[in-house]
């Protein structure tokens, strides 16, 4: 277990360093810099601000610096929040797309699972194809058509809920809504899927030979070794969550971290985006690990070795 | 085992939405002017703001020396009482009011004025917009670092209410200048004391007509009204207990907010209104929607050096075979209103679209002068490209100027469209694109912003990529002169060369601003220069 966490903290430190090697060097070598502007600023004075931030170094020591520096957990201040440390920035901004993210991973497992089961049970019938239909639909419509149909229908129309901001519970329900429904069209199919395999396994056979309803045998047998894989997914499904936020934050306006992102990359913002990336990819491999050390102690054949 | 597994994830996803619970808070809203904000703010420093979002709330903070009529873009007294200038007007002495106090209850001086002009232009301040300081004697050469010698700097507090400044030349637009955001007094104790974090709302310090009371950054800025602002004019206060500026990036949703009861006012400098929908908008909010002015044009760039539009002949024919006004009424349908002079009416130095300098709309002239360039009814003429950067709305004022200049001269156009740093990256080198757009806004208003900051040979970036020695000439002359009815016609002359003898550029329309407002707010007026003067607006009643 030891030995597996080290060498998971080995590879994951090499990785963020390749994540930050491309992602500076992409960056420099993206055409225009942070303080291009309309108005373009006289020579000299973009000289006083490269050298105010550093940048007036060469490449790699700008480079080496920003790792020294990020190590330490300094990540530089943002060019265009003058000023602004990126760690705050984050620290600001993370824990709102936290909260999205895990409302919506909430209401994809509540609404999914259940739906996926019901197809699983009812193999081939209507409640399956009303599943797998409505399934269907929640991967398709993307949520940069879903948001703006919710907010236009229960906000604009029915006035039940505000329109955009993140304040109270009620500005809340549709940014969820229209992030969760996608999360609960994957997990039901996944589900839906991983139990018609379960059934089809000797244990079942046996469990329903010894006379149990159905209902058990799906409840107690089946569906708790189908949630394995459910589980497996649960980890990268919640960082793909969490950096998937990008769009419902823009159109609800929620001050996260996906539609700051977004905005830092057009202002050429280099700071922001090396601090959003390496924090994404830190993310992912956090959450793997996780879920490799779920997954063990969820099923006793796994070995972390 | 898997259920007790499940039940852990559950109880700590659980933990994780009563922790991050919403804290909701009821508001009288009938006492807050809510506004959208584009953009997070990036700065509330004076010395180092440069976008719209950032000045619009500096506005609000800090007093300037001067101010502008929104009407008539006179300048008119803030912070100074009254001003003289000198006989060779290359000195400036403002006299100031003396009852303004800093929120820490600290007069304000002309010490703070001095204090805020040496801090901007040092090098190790690096504020970008320390060049419209360059017009003070000696902060050239100290803000390059090419001097240290801070006693040259043209600027000295005379006693604590007198504030004098020292030209390099002399400029008869200067008390315009001085109303900007790099001129307005600053706290130097508040800065000295807490460096870059001054200007958080626990350590801010400021003189103008709203206090700062919260700063969410990239979510929402909160304004309090201060009760010991007076006007310097009428002596009013202001009335509106809070501003709450909301971030919000999407225009289409800022419209659903405003049309749902959630903002006060929409559009213009805040948060345009999208265009697709200005008709309907129109319609159904006739008495709420209003057009003003605003104070940018909206023009082609040429590569004047490039093949074949380095002929004046071409560059004519391509400005005249534009129709601007089927341009602005089917097009960009937002009250917009042709151009074919570059700096905007009514700034101090633009002609009046009356008198008919430029190029209009003149098919037949057009291909007589697409011929005489040799290229009879567009025989021969290679395809040219157009770039924008992306816009949906650059995009379709491209495609018509495509479809116009195929069908009045026969010429093929190609339109590309980049990124905005990439695109201001090529509009910038030799090979640049053969036509490519741009906006021009005021910064302050004077032609002097607009003819010689633009488009002069060497004394502005100049994509354009434009020699004239006449022009260079006129727009230096009138830069220095003192006498107003000269400087009109020195401009005059300057826009007739740019726009109608040259064609050196093809100005297409005077931008304009939509706004929707909410009858609640009373004595609402849009200032078209950026910072709105909220400060005179009233509430009345609730959403």
């Amino acid at each position: 277990m030891l030995n597996f966490l080290l060498r998971r903290v080995g590879s994951g430190a090499l990785s963020l360093f390749v994540i930050a090697m491309l992602v500076f060097f992409l960056l420099q070598a993206l055409p225009g810099g942070p303080f291009d502007s309309e108005k373009s600023l006289p020579p000299e004075i973009l000289r006083n601000i490269e050298a105010y931030y550093g940048l007036d170094r060469p490449l790699w020591e700008q480079f080496l610096r920003y790792l020294t520096h990020a190590i330490q957990g300094d990540l530089g201040v943002s060019y265009s929040q003058r000023d602004l440390p990126v760690v705050d920035l984050i620290a600001q901004r993370l824990p709102i797309s936290m909260e999205l993210g895990v409302y919506s991973m909430l209401l994809g497992i509540l609404l999914g699972l259940p739906l996926g089961a019901l197809a699983a049970a009812y193999h081939n019938r209507w409640p399956d194809f009303l599943a797998t239909f409505l399934a269907i639909l929640g991967r398709s419509i993307p949520n940069l058509a879903l948001a703006p149909l919710l907010a236009l229908f229960f906000g604009l129309y029915l006035k039940w809920l505000p329109i955009a901001r993140w304040t109270g519970w009620d500005s809340k329900v549709l940014p969820t809504v229209a992030l969760g429904l996608g999360v609960a069209a994957l997990i039901s199919r996944l589900v839906r899927s991983s139990m018609l395999q379960v059934i089809q396994e000797d244990f079942v056979r046996t469990a329903r030979a010894k006379g149990l309803s159905t209902f058990t045998v799906l409840g107690r047998h089946v569906l708790r070794n189908a949630l394995l894989p459910v589980l497996t997914i649960l980890g990268p499904l919640f960082a793909y969550t969490l950096t998937g936020t990008l769009v419902v934050e823009q159109i609800f306006s929620i001050p996260g971290l996906g539609s700051y992102f977004i905005t830092s990359i057009s202002n050429r913002d280099y700071p922001v985006v090396m601090g959003v990336y390496l924090l994404y990819g830190l993310l992912v491999i956090v959450l793997n690990t996780l879920v490799d050390i779920l997954y063990a102690w969820a099923d006793p054949r796994i070995r972390l070795e | 085992m898997l259920n007790t597994l499940l039940r852990r994830h559950l109880l700590v996803l659980g933990g994780l939405i009563f922790l991050t619970a919403p804290v909701g808070w009821a508001q009288d809203v009938s006492k807050i002017l809510r506004l959208p904000q584009m953009s997070a703010i990036p700065s509330l420093d004076p010395g180092l703001a440069q976008d719209s979002s950032s000045i619009e709330v500096i506005e609000q903070l800090f007093l300037g020396l001067t101010d502008y009529d929104p009407k008539t873009y006179e300048v008119l007294p803030e912070l100074a009482t009254d001003w003289s200038a000198s006989a060779d007007s290359r000195t400036y002495t403002f006299r100031m009011r003396q009852d303004v106090k800093w929120s820490n209850g600290d007069p304000v001086t002309a010490q703070d004025i001095e204090y805020a002009i040496r801090r901007n232009v040092a090098p190790d301040t690096a504020s970008p917009y320390a060049y419209v300081l360059y017009i003070l004697e000696g902060a050239e050469a100290l803000n390059q670092g090419k001097s240290t010698d801070f006693s040259t700097l043209g600027v000295r507090a005379v006693d604590d209410y007198t504030v004098e400044f020292r030209l390099t030349q002399p400029a008869g637009f200067f008390p315009a200048m001085a109303g900007l955001w790099t001129y307005r007094p600053l706290p130097r104790k508040a800065i000295e004391a807490h460096g870059t974090a001054w200007t958080e709302p626990q350590n801010i310090v400021t003189n103008g007509s709203y206090q700062l009371k919260a700063w969410d950054k990239g979510n929402q800025l909160i304004l309090a009204r201060n009760p010991a602002y007076r006007d310097a004019v009428t002596k009013q206060g202001a009335q509106i207990e809070e501003v709450h500026y909301y971030i919000t990036p999407e225009s289409s949703t800022g419209l659903a907010m405003f049309e749902n009861g959630e903002l006060d006012v929409m559009g213009g400098t805040f948060l345009s209104i999208p265009s697709a929908e200005i008709d309907r908008i129109k319609r159904e909010y006739p008495d709420q929607f209003s057009v003003q002015p605003d104070l940018c044009t909206y023009y082609l760039g040429v590569n004047n050096e490039r093949e074949p539009t380095n002929n004046p002949l071409v560059r004519k024919a391509l400005s005249a075979a534009i129709d601007r006004k089927t341009l602005v009424e089917r097009v960009t349908r937002g009250g917009q209103e042709p151009a074919t002079t570059f700096t905007r009416p009514p700034i101090f130095g633009s002609v009046d679209p009356k008198e008919g300098v430029g190029i209009g709309y003149n098919p037949e002239q057009a291909r007589r002068w697409l011929a005489e360039a040799g290229y009879p009814d567009g025989k021969g003429f290679p395809t040219i490209i157009y770039m924008h950067n992306t816009s949906e709305n650059h995009a379709k004022v491209a495609q018509a100027v495509q479809a116009m200049l195929k069908r009045n001269l026969g010429i093929e156009v190609r339109v590309e469209n980049q990124e905005w740093k990439v695109y201001l990256k090529s509009t910038a080198q030799p090979d640049a694109p053969h036509l490519f757009r741009f906006g021009w806004c005021a910064d302050y208003p004077d032609a002097n912003n607009w003819l010689l900051e633009v488009f002069h040979p060497t004394k502005s970036l100049n994509r354009i990529r434009w020699q004239n020695a006449e022009y260079a000439e006129l727009t230096e002359k009138a830069m220095g002169s003192t006498n107003p009815s000269e400087r009109l016609k020195l401009y005059r002359r300057a826009e007739q060369i740019l726009n109608e003898e040259q064609a050196a550029i093809i100005p297409l329309y005077f931008y304009t601003a939509n706004y929707l407002v909410h009858p609640r707010v009373k004595n609402w007026f849009h200032m078209a220069l950026g910072g709105q003067q909220i400060r005179n607006w009233r509430l009345e009643g609730s959403p």
